[in-house]
């Protein structure tokens, strides 16, 4: 009776102490938030390249309410025309819009980014805390993530592309596979350097479980680092893609990405300039958006780090 | 030094290791038969089964593994099934354009981003420093390729200055016929790492630049540029060489790019032709190649850094 | 304008630094006046970031005005000749040959890349003619007066191959090697544990007068300044609140800061105290300077006239200078 009576009160205890301790933290973080939040909107290259990147957005977006053409119409009469009134952009080999292809290549590469930039931030992190609490996972995996390091990502990327053949999906499928050991190799020396505060001592000899502390305590406290490491990887994804694509081993013809839209203009680069010109532009924004996002991203979150 | 050269390689065998089971299972991970695939919807059952014993796929994973290293350490490192050649030589020949247009484009990066660096750092935050880093920063953004393309329609296709593609050894042709057809590949691939590499070269020293020993350099008297050149740029120059190791393995990796717009007969063309052709074996042994490279370029900035550092030495 | 007598090497007249900021310029250091005479030992006291590097780091104009990130004001006088109407680009010749500089860390304050002989060779190609012989012959000298034995192996040693304690004896001999007139250390042995402080303590107050020069000696701590001052001054938030010989200041210390500075000292003899004597309040920020007296807000005996207006640096008695009006009163009232 004596003692499940103390072991309630201990349990009381704990969960007050749970309670508080979660209560200063959230209030420290939401501080923390703010300051981020104002360090980023005093960024003139963070704005500048989120504003950069809204107007491709919207492009993108408001193409097939602009121009009445889809991006797989072909209209073979109206092949290779430079830019005019009915086309604002010209027509490629087989008569197709520029613009709309543009504009739905944007939509393609960004889907691209993001999925792979959310994979291997989740996959990246999940090794990374897993490999930072467990001696014998680490080894293992960062041994895992240096071997996937020591092969070049682009020759990585086309070597998986290759083998799981071309299509978008397969496309995030391997550079989410080359892109996760540079988020779990950051992640882990984050999280072994946060191990080390006292708290987290205090967590462990108070009985807490394993997952709790690493993704209720370990893991809020490095999404800086991971949420600007993530924003490069969605730079890189992009270029990456755009690249393969460009070499003929990424998202396949015809559907439309700035990459192929760029390998198709390549043969006929004699007789339609505009096929360079225009997706180039819009490529060379989007990545320069990207680039000063990320910079001021960084600058707000983890202005002390180097990267 | 030659004890800590011996110490590091073998503290690579254990990335060596994995790296090579990485590349060794790419053929394995194919879905369905590798064999198969390889050779096409063309080809007989009977050749599908030739090729498959050949490679011996009919054996469990490891033992196929160990086959696989102890062909690669003596030398064979598989069959090219559209080249007959050696695929030591396949390799090798196509080594050489590759790895001029790498010293190309290097060279002509850090020859410009070591000064542009140098001089952003002295002069952080003036004009002069928001121009270099901008440029640098549009120098990273601007795809390889892109910038080829426009290269090309500009210098070849509108003012015909320069050759659009081909290459020139400098066995037939000689250095300048060489250097005329390898300057746009070697500009499009130079961009990016001039840009990379000056912000390295700007923020490694701006690093250096807080030191103290910086400022009682100054109270010393040292003059200003005599404080960067010799003393900031010697301390930085450990992280900027780490990039511009990283720099050579990427243009090595990204190689393919100028090599498919200027039609250059390199490893990228090389790598990039067979997976049209579905000739994994060449693929393999490329990517093992470059991955070896990468890591002997590793084990030279290493020694680099045991010559310049000589607090490293007692590690 | 403090003035002992005509002997005096160093005068620093106003002196003033502001720095730019988000908030515009904030003065890190205000009408700083003080005097240095030859082979005088001037102690300058008193909490971190009062000013006291900042000062001298003015002296030494190691801040590029140019950029128009730094401001400065009132003169520094040296045989009679303003430095500050010395352009920065010619300032290279007065450090480290007239007045040279001694760092606390001095781990980081030296170059790991280059051999320390090198460093000290660096110096002497500056300032001096002497060619590569005479300049190696130097070298040895030097580091054999700071006390490093057989400096010949040694020349070719890193810094990092040292010991703290040498490493500091190195760069007091960097410091030396040009024969400065005015050497100026800041906070040279607090990072040295205490017996390596005491071996370089006497190694200054000897080279001072083989030397011929003036040491400025900054610290925060008041034994050491005992140990070697002949003068000391007093800072608090970037001014000077009282200067006077070493003797007077902790027989007779005038300023109410000066007064906590030295109750704040436990002492090991004399009565077992309960809690050790703390200056109430604290340091308040650059950017919250308080109007008048600046140490109004945690002083004692402030009154309404204290907390309105700023008292001057005025002379109360014999080379005893304070910056109080409390002081003035009692002094005009005796």
């Amino acid at each position: 009776m004596e003692a499940e009576k103390n072991q309630g009160l201990i349990a009381n205890k704990k969960s007050q102490f749970w309670a508080e301790n979660q209560k200063l933290l959230m209030k420290i973080r939401a501080e923390e938030r703010q300051l981020a939040v104002k360090r980023f909107w005093r960024n003139r290259l963070a704005v500048g390249g989120l504003v950069l990147l809204f107007v491709i957005m919207m492009l993108a977006l408001l193409a097939p309410v602009l121009v009445p053409f889809g991006p797989y119409e072909m209209d073979i009469a109206q092949r290779l025309i430079a830019p005019n009134s009915i086309h604002i952009w010209g027509t490629d080999t087989f008569g197709r819009d520029v613009f709309i292809r543009v504009a739905y290549g944007a939509r393609v590469s960004l889907m691209i980014g993001i999925a792979v930039s959310m994979l291997s931030c989740i996959l990246g992190m999940m090794i990374g805390l897993y490999a930072s609490y467990y001696k014998i996972l680490d080894n293992i995996l960062m041994r895992l993530c240096d071997g996937i390091s020591a092969i070049p990502s682009m020759l990585l990327a086309i070597a998986f592309m290759a083998i799981l053949g071309a299509s978008a999906t397969n496309v995030i499928v391997s550079l989410s596979l080359v892109f996760t050991p540079s988020v779990a190799r950051i992640t882990r020396s984050r999280a072994l350097a946060i191990q080390e505060l006292t708290y987290i001592e205090a967590m462990k000899s108070l009985g807490a479980s394993s997952t709790r502390i690493i993704w209720l305590h370990i893991a809020p406290n490095l999404l800086s680092p991971v949420i600007v490491q993530t924003s490069f990887i969605f730079a890189k994804a992009i270029i990456t893609e755009a690249a393969l694509s460009f070499l003929g081993v990424g998202v396949p013809v015809p559907v439309p990405s700035l990459g192929n839209i760029l390998y198709e203009a390549k043969t006929v680069i004699t007789k339609g300039w505009w096929l360079v010109l225009c997706p180039g532009i819009v490529t060379a924004l989007y990545v320069l958006g990207l680039n000063m996002l990320g910079d001021g991203l960084r600058d707000a979150l983890d202005p002390r780090a180097k990267y | 030094m030659g004890i800590y050269i011996l110490k590091r390689i073998l503290s690579m065998i254990p990335v060596l290791f994995i790296m090579s089971v990485i590349v060794f299972l790419l053929i394995h991970i194919i879905p369905g038969d590798p064999a198969k695939v390889m050779l096409g919807d063309q080809a007989t059952i009977v050749e599908v089964e030739a090729l498959h014993q050949s490679m011996g796929l009919d054996d469990p994973l490891p033992v196929q593994y160990l086959h696989w290293i102890t062909n690669v350490c003596s030398g064979q490192l598989g069959h090219s099934l559209f080249i007959n050649e050696s695929m030591g030589h396949i390799l090798i020949s196509h080594f050489f354009p590759t790895l001029q247009l790498t010293l190309y484009s290097l060279f002509f990066a850090v020859l410009l981003a070591i000064p542009l660096g140098l001089l952003a750092a002295n002069k952080k935050g003036s004009l002069i420093d928001e121009g270099i880093s901008s440029f640098a920063m549009l120098g990273i953004s601007v795809p390889s390729f892109l910038l080829g393309l426009l290269l090309v329609l500009a210098l070849s296709v509108k003012l015909s200055l320069l050759p659009s593609g081909g290459y020139k050894s400098i066995a037939s042709g000689g250095l300048a016929a060489n250097f005329r057809y390898m300057l746009l590949p070697a500009l499009t691939m130079g961009l990016v790492e001039l840009g990379l590499l000056v912000r390295m070269t700007r923020s490694s020293v701006l690093d250096i630049l807080s030191q103290d020993f910086i400022r009682m350099l100054h109270a010393k008297g040292v003059k200003g540029h005599v404080i960067l050149v010799k003393h900031a740029l010697k301390n930085a120059s450990l992280p900027i060489l780490t990039c511009v190791g990283q720099s050579f393995i990427g243009l090595l990796s990204n190689a393919a790019i100028a090599e498919t717009i200027f039609n250059i007969p390199g490893l990228g063309q090389l790598i990039i032709n067979s997976v049209t052709r579905r000739d994994y074996e060449v693929i393999q042994a490329v990517i093992l190649f470059v991955a070896i490279a990468n890591i002997i370029v590793y084990l030279c900035i290493d020694i680099f850094y045991m010559k310049i550092d000589p607090r490293v030495k007692l590690r | 304008m403090i003035r002992l007598n005509e002997k005096n090497l160093l005068e620093v007249d106003r002196l003033s630094v502001a720095f730019k900021t988000e908030r515009g310029y904030l003065k890190a250091v205000d009408d700083m006046r003080f005097c240095v005479n030859t082979q005088e030992v001037l102690g300058v006291v008193g909490e971190s970031g009062c000013g006291k590097s900042v000062t001298m780091q003015a002296i030494m104009r190691l801040f590029d005005e140019r950029s128009g990130l730094t401001q400065y004001k009132g003169q520094v006088k040296m045989h009679g000749c303003n430095l500050m109407d010395i352009p920065f680009q010619a300032y290279d010749k007065i450090r480290g040959k007239q007045i040279a500089m001694v760092f606390q860390d001095a781990l980081s304050a030296l170059d790991p890349l280059f051999p320390i002989g090198q460093q000290l060779d660096e110096a002497l190609r500056i300032h001096t003619d002497l060619d590569k012989a005479a300049r190696q012959e130097r070298i040895l000298q030097l580091l054999k007066l700071v006390g490093i034995n057989s400096p010949e192996d040694r020349v070719n040693q890193y810094p990092h191959e040292f010991s703290g304690g040498m490493r500091q004896r190195i760069m007091i001999a960097i410091a030396l090697s040009c024969e400065p007139e005015i050497l100026i250390a800041d906070e040279p042995t607090t990072a040295l544990d205490v017996t390596i402080q005491a071996q370089i303590l006497d190694l200054l107050v000897s080279l001072k007068k083989r030397c011929d020069m003036s040491i400025i000696f900054i610290t925060h701590d008041l034994s050491v300044v005992a140990q070697v001052c002949q003068r000391v001054i007093v800072m608090y938030l970037g001014q000077v609140v009282e200067t006077t010989d070493v003797c007077t200041l902790f027989d007779q210390p005038l300023h109410p800061y000066t007064q906590g500075l030295l109750q704040s000292v436990p002492s090991l003899s004399g009565a077992r105290q309960e809690k050790l004597f703390v200056i109430p309040g604290t340091v308040p920020l650059l950017n919250q300077i308080p109007e008048g007296c600046r140490f109004a807000p945690r002083c004692l005996y402030a009154t309404s006239l204290c907390k309105e207006t700023m008292p001057e640096l005025e002379q109360i008695a014999d080379g005893h200078y304070v910056r109080c009006w409390r002081c003035k009163k009692e002094r005009s009232q005796s």
